[in-house]
């Protein structure tokens, strides 16, 4: 009603948010909106009891009220300070759903107002699901869009034609989630996540590695950006974050549509590429893995020996061809 | 005893028990949060600033032994109502029966010590 009011409960709420700095998001985002909205309850019924009671409530009067209203609450401090402790018990008390779960969700309690009694979760152990299924369910802390669409890109966004990968590193150290030894895991390993194997094992290249060296680095190859997605949604998971990312930050949308858009020029464009170089020429025949190939019908386990790629005709297809 | 040695009994007694009285308030039905502090307020010596409350209010729901719901109300804001579940019900019961018993010894020492004192 009054800009005094407003001003009074506006700072307040801001020292709440300072305090509250201190809370797991999460935690932190729930005790704002509560808090918010006893402040808004509590001066809607005042003024309803002053239009009910007394007629023409003077400002003075109001500005009193909420005083009181607030002195009531107590201490932000101390508000905190009680949060906190229950974030220390549910952090340690691995049992519990802890701190996440819904509080997203009813966060955004769509404004329809209607009941959403016996939230499904009710009962769920906390233990592991199988990761990203539903990670909303997961404890302690659930991943926001960010990080989800993060991990997603870097094992696979590659594949669009290395748009998305990039798009995958930026949403990583756009989070809030990670620290920056978890992020720089992220980039390097492996730059391009599976886009790389599958580039590896179907451009022909003139040289070869050696077996020894060569099976390694594929295993390595195969198995690194699973390990690193598997880290990071754990990381993720361990690490609340400072700020809400729930749902979908502006970022991450503006990120996500720019790289779309990019995907989508450059795929259209490829293709076009591709096509026209494979009318006229058939030469691009990515013959099944330069490198694996090698293994089957290389020189076998002598170290050292680097077989040149395309030289060595396979004695069934020379036969055929001498007959 | 150092004089402050009440005081702090108290407080953690009250951060133990409060909880339950909050349970205790839902068992009649649904209320909304500042429902709640007022019917709580009306009781000296339980809630000192009404604001701690919202974090305890939250973790009774981690815990699952309160339901919450946003409703819209006729006359102003939304309201985020709490109702007591099944498993809030079974705690509260089992918690009724262990204070009783708890009140009852601490009241027989208390007693007994000022019946000898005086």
């Amino acid at each position: 009603m009054s800009t005094d009011n407003d001003d009074l409960t506006a700072a307040y709420l801001a020292e709440l948010e300072r305090e509250a700095a201190r809370l797991p998001w999460n935690a932190r985002a729930e005790l704002l909106e509560d808090v918010r909205s006893h402040i808004e309850v509590a001066l809607a019924e005042m003024r309803e009891a002053d239009e009910a009671f007394g007629d023409g409530s003077a400002p003075a009067d109001e500005a009193a009220q909420v005083r009181a209203m607030l002195r009531a609450l107590g201490e932000p401090r101390e508000i905190v300070a009680e949060a906190l402790a229950d974030v220390a018990v549910d952090v340690d008390g691995a049992g519990d759903v802890a701190v996440a779960g819904d509080a997203g969700s009813e966060l955004g309690r769509s404004a329809s107002g209607q009941p959403a009694w016996g939230r499904s979760e009710v009962g769920q152990p906390a233990v592991d699901r199988p990761e990203l299924g539903r990670p909303e369910l997961t404890s302690p802390y659930p991943l926001g869009t960010q990080e989800i669409f993060a991990i997603l890109l870097l094992l696979a966004g590659g594949l669009l034609f290395g748009a998305g990968w990039i798009a995958g590193v930026l949403l990583l150290w756009n989070s809030d989630r990670w620290t920056t030894r978890d992020k720089l895991a992220g980039t390097l390993i492996i730059p391009g996540g599976y886009a790389t194997l599958l580039y590896a094992l179907t451009v022909p290249v003139n040289w070869s590695l050696p077996t020894w060296l060569g099976a390694p680095l594929l295993l390595l190859a195969a198995a690194a950006p699973a390990a690193t997605a598997t880290f990071l949604f754990r990381q993720a998971r361990h690490h609340p974050g400072t700020r809400p990312t729930a749902p979908t930050s502006t970022t991450t949308r503006i990120v996500l549509s720019l790289i779309g858009g990019i995907a989508t020029i450059m795929a259209i464009g490829l293709v076009a590429a591709f096509v026209s170089v494979g009318s006229s020429s058939g030469r691009v025949h990515p013959d099944h893995g330069s490198l694996t190939t090698d293994y089957i019908d290389g020189p076998g386990p002598t170290s050292g020996y680097v077989a040149p790629m395309k030289s060595p005709v396979p004695p069934s297809s020379s036969d055929s061809t001498s007959r | 005893m150092e004089p402050g040695g009440a005081a702090k009994a108290v407080s953690q007694l009250r951060r133990g028990v409060l909880e339950f009285c909050v349970l205790a308030l839902l068992r009649d039905g649904e209320r909304y949060g500042v429902e709640l502090l007022r019917d709580l307020a009306a009781v000296d010596a339980l809630v000192t600033s009404e604001g701690t409350i919202y974090p305890l209010l939250s973790r009774l729901r981690k815990e699952h032994l309160v339901e919450t719901a946003w409703r819209e109300s006729p006359t102003g804001p939304p309201r985020r109502y709490y109702k007591l579940t099944p498993t809030g019900e079974k705690a509260l019961a089992e918690f009724s029966t262990e204070w009783r018993r708890f009140r009852d010894g601490v009241e027989y020492f208390l007693s007994a010590n000022g019946s000898v004192e005086e």
